[in-house]
């Protein structure tokens, strides 16, 4: 009985019938917090309102994708130039790089989710919320591309570098050739994190009105209260992309471990 | 190989490394460089390659004045091989890649070009099964000889070399110094630092003994071994293993 419930020997595999008890247990306690909300609140469940909003909630789906894709990409951009400039030999660039990640790793995403709606994008008369919304996502993520790439870049060997030199590349052909190529492999499992970070991050820009997911589900939520299936689907939402980019990332992290 | 060297220094933030070096040797084609630790050879040979520049001083190594430019220390890199300790392949490559991109990238040959020296080269010293391999699949002294193939397919007259086996285990030292040996009979020119003296022994028509960044002998091998005069090296000598 106690080998069920208790691990003795941290190496040892566990049982097949200890991994399904423990699992049954995990399921029971999780199904009596839900059977205690549900008697404490009195409530009634509908799933019918899932399907009658599908629309929205599709419609905010593809929006919170569309986003992430895109501040995906523009992050690994502004990340490869700030680490680029945090590496690079010019003073003022080194300087503003530094600035930007202590900045927006610093402060909360919502803070600047708000400052640049309210302030930037109205000096800079971003009218269109899809933009403004894949922009300050783009810049946040951005700062912590920058460093992964920055601690990437780092990772690689000196004694790489004086090899190349002596072989004659140049600094460009260094870069292109030796340090990205190994750079990007060491740091996909970070970046993969990164991704589901992003796609979680983004509901909060439903505060300034974003149709995306969340928003869509607050916008339901509103007319049903029927907040039990639709905040669990929204959940269950996110989860469908974070979970599979979880185990992508720490499959990439034990290839690149059994290469090197 | 020709060397003259005069009043070279090399200083570190607090360090003098080379201190009014100088040195003068003409046609000799393997030059070993010996000598305590920190004495200052892998500085000299960094020099030499080119791969930092001296604080003051003058290097004439065969028709070469080494200047302090950029630009004519690249072209000069790019014709002289050099070997270091360890981790001397980039490890995302394979052998075969190893030795071929910097021909293909750096001299200009094409793909066909480059893999056909890269197989000759790999066929002649009979490393031609870990054509494909990573690095981290080879052995220590089998990344060496790649790493020594590759600075010979650059076809650089001189080969420059810090101490190839002091990372390697006695059994595969064996097989990279054979690999050197054969080298300097088919009469490539060698600048080595190494601690390996019965080597140096045989391999070396030139000794440089540094210590504390000067050149204190300067001698051909015999007189070297046989007949050391400083007594620096007579103690150096008498604790390394010949
Ligand atoms: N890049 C560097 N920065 C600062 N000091 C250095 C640097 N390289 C070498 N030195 C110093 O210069 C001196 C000579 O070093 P060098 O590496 O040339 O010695 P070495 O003769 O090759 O020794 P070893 O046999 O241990 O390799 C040492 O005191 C070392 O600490
Ligand atoms: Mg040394």
């Amino acid at each position: 009985m106690k080998n069920l419930l208790v691990i003795k020997d941290d190496k040892k595999k566990l049982t097949k019938l200890s991994s399904f008890t423990n699992v049954i247990l995990v399921g029971l306690f999780i199904l009596c917090i839900i059977i205690y909300t549900v008697i404490k609140l009195d409530y009634s469940f509908d799933f019918s309102v899932i399907a009658k909003y599908k629309v929205k909630f599709i419609n905010g789906y593809i929006m919170t994708l569309e986003i992430c894709i895109i501040s995906l990409f523009i992050s690994l951009v502004i990340g490869l130039i700030n680490a680029l400039a945090l590496k690079g030999k010019i003073i003022f660039f080194r300087f503003l790089a530094r600035l930007y990640v202590e900045i927006l790793r610093g402060t909360p995403f919502l803070v600047q989710v708000l400052f640049f709606y309210f302030i930037i994008g109205e000096a800079f008369g971003l009218q269109n919320k899809f933009v403004v919304g894949f922009l300050i996502l783009s810049f946040f993520s951005g700062a912590y591309v920058t460093e992964i790439i920055r601690g990437g870049i780092e990772s690689i060997p000196q004694s790489q570098l004086v090899t190349a030199n002596s072989l004659g590349f140049t600094k460009a052909q260094t870069y292109r050739y030796i340090i990205f190529p190994q750079v990007f492999r060491r740091i996909l499992p970070s970046l993969a994190g990164q991704l589901s970070s992003l796609i979680k991050d983004s509901s909060l820009l439903s505060v300034i009105s974003i149709s995306e997911f969340t928003m869509k589900a607050l916008e339901a939520n509103a007319i049903t209260y029927q907040s039990y299936e639709i905040f669990s689907f929204l959940a269950l939402g996110y989860l469908v992309i974070t979970i599979p980019v979880s185990l992508l990332s720490k499959w990439l992290e034990r290839k690149y471990f059994y290469e090197s | 190989m020709n060397l003259k060297i005069t009043g070279l220094v090399k200083e570190y933030e607090i360090q003098r490394a080379l201190d009014d070096f100088h040195l003068k040797i003409e046609n000799i084609s393997s030059l070993v460089i010996v000598g305590p630790s920190g004495g200052g050879k892998s500085t000299l040979l960094r020099l030499l390659a080119g791969l930092e520049v001296a604080t003051s001083g003058d290097i004439h190594i065969n028709d070469n004045h080494i200047i302090n430019d950029e630009k004519w220390l690249k072209e000069y890199r790019k014709n002289v091989g050099v070997v270091f300790q360890a981790y001397n392949l980039f490890p995302h490559w394979t052998a075969m890649e190893n030795i071929t991109m910097p021909l293909i990238k750096v001299h200009g040959y094409s793909k066909e070009e480059a893999s056909e020296k890269c197989l000759t080269l790999l066929r002649k010293f009979d490393l031609l099964e870990h054509v494909d391999k990573i690095p981290a699949k080879l052995s220590g002294g089998q990344q060496q000889r790649i790493a020594i193939a590759r600075a010979l397919a650059i076809n650089s007259e001189l080969l420059m070399f810090d101490e190839p086996t002091s990372a390697l285990d006695p059994q595969l030292t064996s097989g990279v110094l054979d690999m050197i040996l054969e080298l300097k009979k088919e009469g490539t020119d060698i600048l080595m630092v190494t601690h390996e003296m019965a080597f140096a022994k045989k391999a070396a028509d030139h000794i440089v003994f540094i210590d504390e960044g000067k050149a204190l002998e300067n001698a051909s091998a015999d007189q070297f071994f046989n007949h050391p005069k400083n007594e620096r090296i007579i103690e150096f000598l008498s604790h390394s293993n010949c």
